[in-house]
């Protein structure tokens, strides 16, 4: 499935497909042509060397490699939920070609030594031909991540870090946020924030409100995302450092951000697909049914009755209310919230087969993410094609500085292939990821992404309807 | 002279002069009673009565005696019509077959229907008197019933070995301080181990919510729920229903306030579902850092101060403040808990002349209800004890038929509840 393709020197056709570039507006049926990984040329009726390896994307769409600057890969550390291989696999997958690894793994991204561990163990089995997207590595902007002591910023950057965040945690101090806001701008890279207050939110497992009330389970008030989303963009402009929000969830975080950028403050912000489709009700909704093939429940009870607690709808921050589901949704399309990234946080089965407060949080997104955002934005919303990929690609190229999100000549070859149209049914069990938890399985899902090809190279090829 | 409390058929006097005749041949027999209550069936009668009464045959007479109890005194009980031991069984096994509808666990009140509820409270009360009665029922025979306790409980869980000993069912209890959790096993695997032992019932209390439901879901023993985390405690609540119900006779249209930490009570969720489907108006009164988020939605009204509710409410539902609230910082400390919230004697001269008090204990005298209002003759906090045996005796009869993997259960003899002593 993967490494296939032309390697260095061999050139790659991809022919008749639509192509999709908002960073040259381009939105037309063309031809493009990879040599040496690049980028050669986007015409119409381009022939190609004799050689060339040739895709047929007839009714496809080719646009930019899609791009997720929030996935947590669990390497190293915690290998039984997901590594550095499996996860740039399944990001390749779901069609992104850069991903950036969060630094809460175990020891955390707090060092030069782990942030290049990071980079080396993802080009290793790219060069093994079982690579996926390229993983940059963010690194941790505390020691430890545990919110006193900066990082030695400088040697995280130059290890490859390509950003700083405490991700998984906040980060909570307001002196130590000033001062990253401030020292990070010797490196041009942004501070990615999880915006959370955790004496707000202490013990809460899903959103506060009547749900959670009736549920028994603590709750996560709004006010606990929308306290730390304010106070950081105060330091924003105090700084003019590169503050960007992380998995926005809440309406009150929306109208904080779209306030500060009417004021010029330099804060950015992105959603999960998961904030954009589902709310709280998800948490006692109850599973799809198993498509066809699926193994049977361990259970000598058939179908799963009743769940009133469903693990993979527990997630920090969690789904939230109908009204900031409509929030975050409004920002997204209206450009206050940048782009889209997944949160990918895979977790082992086991560890989500438990109580709801004792499961931990957060759930797959990577191999789910295009089609649930062609779902909501496009076949049920206001978004056109070209808009979602400015949303998934090249949006967070340009916010994060990321060589990427482009189709322009001579830049690196990272392209998506993907059918927008075609229906399937989402299969947890067939996941590249080690994760299966995802609320999402079992769905009709809309679009199928064909290939993912990063820097020239074949990542992931699909055929079809299976 | 032959003396005893109640005459009533005359069997009992002529057996005891059968007795005498078998020891000798005694000259005379004079015959004294404290009440004559009529109804006889034998050619006895007193040479001395206390008092001579008619009492209907579905009424039972209590004498009070000085010493044993507080004074003289004669009360005429109704207590229906007689339990009958075998029909009770033949009613259980038709309400379980099909009628009422439990399926196979109870894991809360929320999915229960008002009828559903009323029909356990029904069965409940002959179950009552029969504990009264010191009676042991075979309604369970041959089961096993597993008291799986993850958090400390000395209430619920003697309740419910007390149920299930009365109904001859096989216990074994295993508590968090010697199960395998403390070993770091998880609750799947403790699921499993369960279900490979084949228990027919589990009764579960567990600190997590949802952990009842939890189980249900992956064993296909009939799981009780005895408490899960904040969310349900349903026996609790319909033993409290079936308290307001014998003070009142009945449920709906009663106004009842639940008084102190809504928020981490599953006491309180419980009774407010079973109060609402049952009809009743429920109002809810607390410091405010212990109102959960949203508790309008349930259909609640709050009210702002004790005085408030006891103006206007027929039952006053004090819950248990947990002492470990002070470190969440929900309120100062106890003593400023009791000058606002509190249900003291002073508070109490306010309330309607017929409003009752109802705690589901373990009670902080002091802290959320006075000693006096807690022994006082508004409260009816033992008679909730007693209940409590009773409905859960009745819950684990009406789940108990539908036992899966139990092949040989249809038509067991011990189904139709013969008594083995009545």
């Amino acid at each position: 499935m993967n490494g296939r393709g032309p390697g260095p020197g061999r050139s790659l056709l991809i022919a008749g497909g639509r192509v999709l570039d908002p960073s040259t507006g381009a939105d037309r049926v063309s031809d493009v042509l990879i040599e040496d990984g690049r980028i050669a040329a986007v015409a119409k009726n381009i022939a190609g060397p004799d050689d060339v390896r040739r895709i047929d994307a007839n009714g496809l769409v080719v646009a930019p490699g899609l791009i997720d600057v929030h996935v947590h890969f669990r390497q190293p550390g915690a290998e039984h939920k997901e590594t550095i291989r499996t996860g740039a696999q399944s990001a390749a997958a779901g069609g992104f070609t850069t991903v950036w690894a969060m630094p809460n793994t175990d020891p955390p991204l707090d060092d030069p030594a782990a942030v290049g561990f990071v980079r080396q163990e993802a080009r290793r089995w790219a060069r093994r031909g079982q690579g996926g997207a390229r993983v940059s590595p963010v690194g941790a902007a505390s020691a430890g991540l545990a919110g006193k002591r900066m990082t030695e910023i400088g040697g995280l950057v130059e290890a490859g870090a390509v950003a700083v965040t405490d991700d998984g945690h906040p980060i909570w101090n307001a002196a130590l946020m000033r001062r990253l806001l401030e020292y990070t701008q010797v490196f041009g890279i942004p501070v990615l924030q999880h915006a959370e207050d955790m004496a707000l939110s202490a013990g809460g497992v899903m959103n506060e409100g009547s749900l959670a009330t009736q549920l028994g389970l603590r709750g996560i008030p709004n006010a606990s995302e929308a306290v730390v989303v304010a106070r950081d963009i105060h330091l924003a402009e105090l700084t003019r450092g590169h503050l960007h929000i992380q998995h926005v969830s809440t309406r009150e975080s929306v109208d904080a951000i779209r306030l500060a950028r009417d004021r010029g403050i330099k804060v950015t912000a992105e959603v999960t697909p998961h904030h954009l489709a589902l709310t709280e009700e998800a948490v006692r909704a109850p599973p799809s049914p198993a498509p066809p093939g699926r193994r049977a429940p361990a259970s000598a009870l058939g179908p799963r009755r009743s769940c009133h607690y469903r693990t993979d709808a527990k997630m920090n921050p969690p789904l939230r209310s109908e009204a900031d589901r409509a929030a975050v949704y409004e920002g997204l399309v209206d450009g206050t919230l940048d782009f889209v990234a997944t949160d990918h946080a895979p977790h082992h089965y086991e560890e989500k087969e438990r109580p709801f407060d004792e499961a931990p949080a957060g759930i797959v997104g990577l191999e789910t993410a295009l089609p649930v955002c062609i779902g909501e934005l496009v076949k049920r919303g206001p978004l056109s094609l070209y808009d979602l990929v400015e949303r998934m690609s090249t949006a967070p190229a340009r916010v994060m500085g990321i060589d990427g999100g482009t189709l322009r000549a001579r830049r690196p070859a990272d392209v998506v292939v993907f059918d927008p149209k075609e229906e399937w049914i989402a299969n947890a069990e067939r996941f590249l990821s080690k994760g299966r938890n995802t609320p999402f399985d079992g769905q009709t899902m809309t679009g199928r992404v064909r290939y993912t090809i990063v820097g020239g190279e074949i990542r992931f090829e699909s055929r079809g309807s299976e | 002279m032959l003396v005893d409390d109640v005459l009533y058929t005359g069997r009992t006097m002529r057996a005891a002069i059968n007795h005498l005749f078998d020891i000798g041949r005694p000259r005379w027999v004079e015959t004294c009673v404290l009440v004559d209550r009529g109804g006889r069936q034998l050619p006895i009668q007193p040479d001395y009565a206390g008092r001579v009464l008619e009492v209907r045959p579905d009424h039972d007479v209590a004498v009070r005696v000085p010493g044993i109890e507080d004074r003289w005194g004669v009360d005429i009980v109704d207590v229906g019509s007689k339990v009958d031991v075998g029909s009770l069984g033949k009613r259980i096994r038709t309400l379980r077959s099909g009628d009422l509808g439990l399926g196979k666990d109870l894991i809360g009140l929320k999915p229960l229907t008002g009828a559903q509820i009323t029909t356990i409270l029904d069965t409940a009360e002959p179950f009552r008197q029969l504990i009264a009665r010191g009676s042991k029922l075979s309604f369970l025979k041959g089961r096993t019933v597993v008291n799986l306790f993850f958090e400390p409980s000395t209430r619920t869980r003697t309740s419910f070995e007390f149920a299930e000993k009365r109904l001859s069912a096989e216990t074994v209890n295993i508590s968090s301080t010697t199960s395998a959790v403390q070993k770091g096993e998880n609750l799947v695997d403790t699921a499993r181990n369960l279900e490979a032992m084949r228990s027919h019932i589990v009764v579960v209390r567990h600190g997590s919510s949802g952990a009842a439901e939890f189980l249900a879901n992956r064993i296909p023993s009939h799981v009780i729920n005895a408490g899960d985390g904040e969310h349900e405690h349903p026996t609790q609540g319909l033993l409290d229903l079936l308290t307001i119900r014998d003070q009142f006779g009945d449920i709906a249209g009663r106004r009842v306030c639940i008084v102190g930490d809504i928020r981490h009570s599953r006491v309180a969720r419980s009774l407010i579902w079973g109060l609402l489907k049952c009809g009743a108006r429920v109002a809810v009164c607390g410091p405010p850092t212990l109102m959960p988020a949203g508790i309008a939605d349930m259909g609640v009204e709050q009210l702002s101060t004790v005085e408030e509710a006891l103006a206007v409410c027929d039952v006053l539902y004090v819950l248990r403040l947990q002492l470990e609230r002070m470190q969440g910082g929900y309120v100062p400390s106890l003593r400023e808990y009791n000058r606002v919230f509190g249900v003291t004697s002073e508070r109490m001269k306010k309330a309607r002349p017929d409003l009752i008090v109802l705690h589901p204990g373990p009670i902080n005298r002091g802290v959320e209800i006075d000693s006096d209002v807690a022994d006082g003759p508004r409260s009816v906090i033992l008679p909730q004890v007693t209940n409590g045996v009773a409905v859960r005796m009745a819950v684990l009869c009406l789940l108990a038929g539908q036992a899966p993997g139990v092949e040989d259960f249809a038509g067991a003899p011990e189904e139709l509840g013969l008594p083995v002593t009545a």
